[in-house]
């Protein structure tokens, strides 16, 4: 029986010639659409001649690295031997750096140390997005993963997307000479400045008589209730829902001096928390809403913890920071359909040590 | 969104692996394939664009890269062949136009020139053809590869129907030998 490979095969044995580049290049990039016997003809051919198997492996990791890949491959190499040990993967271009630690054989955990600069400013669009950052390839016998988007990450067995890190924000002033020292000055002159305005707020809410109430409500917040769903109206003894109605308490707070007088006012010192937390290495990302967009009821807020079963305290405040909804969860979303009145609104997601994420949202 | 687009403009995946290789083997490729990487990218692109995937492939990206790569290594094949004398000079390094370095062009070992044998040259045409095929056509045509297919195929399952009838018109285009599957071929 002749047919096109015996033929192939039988001019490589006579005339000790090799597979042409082309020949390897198809057996590693079209594998899975191969013929059992295109296979192992050229498996066969591979075992037996060292020039042809040396071509390949120079072909294969050549191909890695001109696709910006060789350095995923070594790192994956780098954790065959090494279990709970994270090791930091930056990509070709510097960009983007995740930190992946092997759990298991097959098992992997991703965390995302870094992004693009250009992703701070667009945290909703993280999802889309994650696509930039890994062309991880997963190495498990002789499957090989190539992955374009976070759904992919997600449909991958072998991998567990444990969480997205916001990346450090660097500040955008004058580096001079002594940089450093700026911008550690300018740290503890911002962080000063921002502990002065706590001081009046504070100052400013006490004196006044139902300002104690709010600051009373934001403290218990932090330690939060333990269980269920509580609804700001509800009536019982849990004090975070002795809190008014946000109508009440945004009526009241127009007439306070001092205070936001608008309902679409920021509120400067959520404001300036939720800047603090988004500079940080935070470890919930927000997906959605974007931070300061328009909603409708119902609407879905979505984000990424750090790992699974994560039970955070989930919180609607008005811009008046008065709660007005809270509730346990322990997920990646929840679906909120109470109504509200229009204004500015934000969510904060809290854990038992802290505030995990802080967003705004509008109600026109 | 078209393949032009997707992998071959500017800052695409497939664009940045051509241009690194293109750069990495220029010495070798001008002689062949253009001497300007707009000429090597527009050829690579041409031959993609005429393969006109099936569309039922899960990964329509890692088919247009790996077909991208098969191309670039055909045309590096036919360039080294073409002149065997040129070997290539060694550089301390080379940075490509998003400033990935590159290790040194693979210069050892090559293929040695020589003739391409039509088992080879099916071998290859065949496995870029099979990227316009459905599934359950590629898989007809590798049992036909694999001789698992007889000439009992005839009647209802002839391979006057695609995707054989397709698949001898491809043949006889590129001139190739089909010796191989004539004889499941009723007409022959």
């Amino acid at each position: 029986m002749e047919n096109f490979l015996s033929e192939y095969s039988k001019f490589l044995d006579e005339t000790n010639h090799h597979l042409s580049l082309q020949t390897i290049a198809t057996y590693i990039n079209l594998y899975d659409s191969l013929s059992d016997k295109e296979k192992l003809f050229i498996s066969n051919h591979l075992e037996v001649c060292k020039e042809c198997t040396e071509s390949f492996n120079l072909i294969f990791d050549e191909d890695l690295e001109l696709d910006g890949m060789k350095n995923v491959i070594s790192l994956f190499r780098q954790l065959e031997d090494k279990e709970d040990e994270a090791v930091t993967f930056r990509s070709a271009d510097s960009l983007v750096e995740v930190e992946i630690t092997r759990l298991s054989k097959n098992d992997f955990n991703l965390r995302f140390v870094s992004l693009p600069s250009r992703l701070k400013q667009e945290r909703a669009a993280l999802k889309v997005n994650a696509k930039y950052i890994l062309r991880v390839l997963a190495m498990d016998m002789e499957t090989m993963f190539i992955i374009h988007s976070e759904e992919d990450i997600m449909n991958l067995d072998s991998f567990e997307l444990v969480s997205l890190t916001a990346p450090p924000v660097i500040p955008e002033i004058s580096k001079p000479a002594e940089g450093v020292k700026v911008n550690k000055n300018f740290r503890y002159f911002a962080a000063a400045i921002i502990i002065a305005l706590a001081a009046v707020v504070i100052y400013f809410t006490s004196k006044s008589g139902t300002g104690l109430q709010n600051e009373t409500v934001s403290t218990q917040t932090e330690t939060g209730p333990t269980s269920g769903e509580s609804q700001v109206g509800k009536s019982n003894t849990n004090p975070l829902n002795q809190t008014e109605p946000a109508e009440q308490n945004i009526a009241e707070k127009k007439q306070q001096p001092g205070n936001v007088s608008d309902v679409f006012s920021p509120n400067a010192d959520l404001e300036n928390h939720m800047k603090m937390i988004n500079s940080g290495n935070t470890r919930v990302i927000i997906i959605s809403p974007a931070v300061g967009t328009d909603v409708r009821m119902p609407v879905t807020f979505e984000w990424i913890p750090w790992g699974k079963n994560i039970t955070l305290k989930f919180e609607i405040l008005s811009n008046q920071n008065s709660p007005v909804y809270n509730s346990l969860i322990n997920g990646r979303e929840l679906t909120i359909d109470t109504k509200l009145d229009p204004g500015l609104y934000y969510w904060k997601l809290t854990s038992s040590d802290s505030t995990e994420a802080l967003g705004k949202f509008f109600i026109r | 969104m078209d393949i032009n687009e997707k992998y071959f403009s500017n800052n695409t995946r497939g664009y940045k692996f051509l241009n690194r290789f293109y750069l990495k083997y220029r010495e070798f490729l001008t002689k062949t394939a253009g001497s300007e990487f707009e000429d090597f990218r527009n050829r690579i692109f041409f031959n993609i664009s005429g393969i006109k995937l099936s569309g039922d492939w899960i990964n329509e990206e890692a088919c247009i890269l790996g077909a991208m790569k098969i191309e670039c290594r055909m045309l590096l094949d036919k360039a080294i062949k073409s002149k065997p004398e040129t070997r290539l000079h060694k550089s301390d390094q080379i940075i490509g136009e998003d400033g990935i370095s590159i290790s040194e062009p693979l210069t050892t070992p090559l293929p040695q020139p020589h003739e391409i044998p039509e088992g080879e040259e099916v071998f290859n045409m065949i496995n870029l053809y099979k990227l316009r095929l459905k599934k359950g056509e590629r898989d007809f045509l590798n049992n036909i590869i694999d001789e698992k297919i007889k000439t009992e195929i005839g009647g209802t399952g002839s391979m006057s129907v695609n995707p054989g009838e397709r698949f001898f018109s491809f043949l006889r285009e590129n001139k190739l030998n089909y010796k191989m599957f004539k004889k499941y071929h009723k007409s022959e």
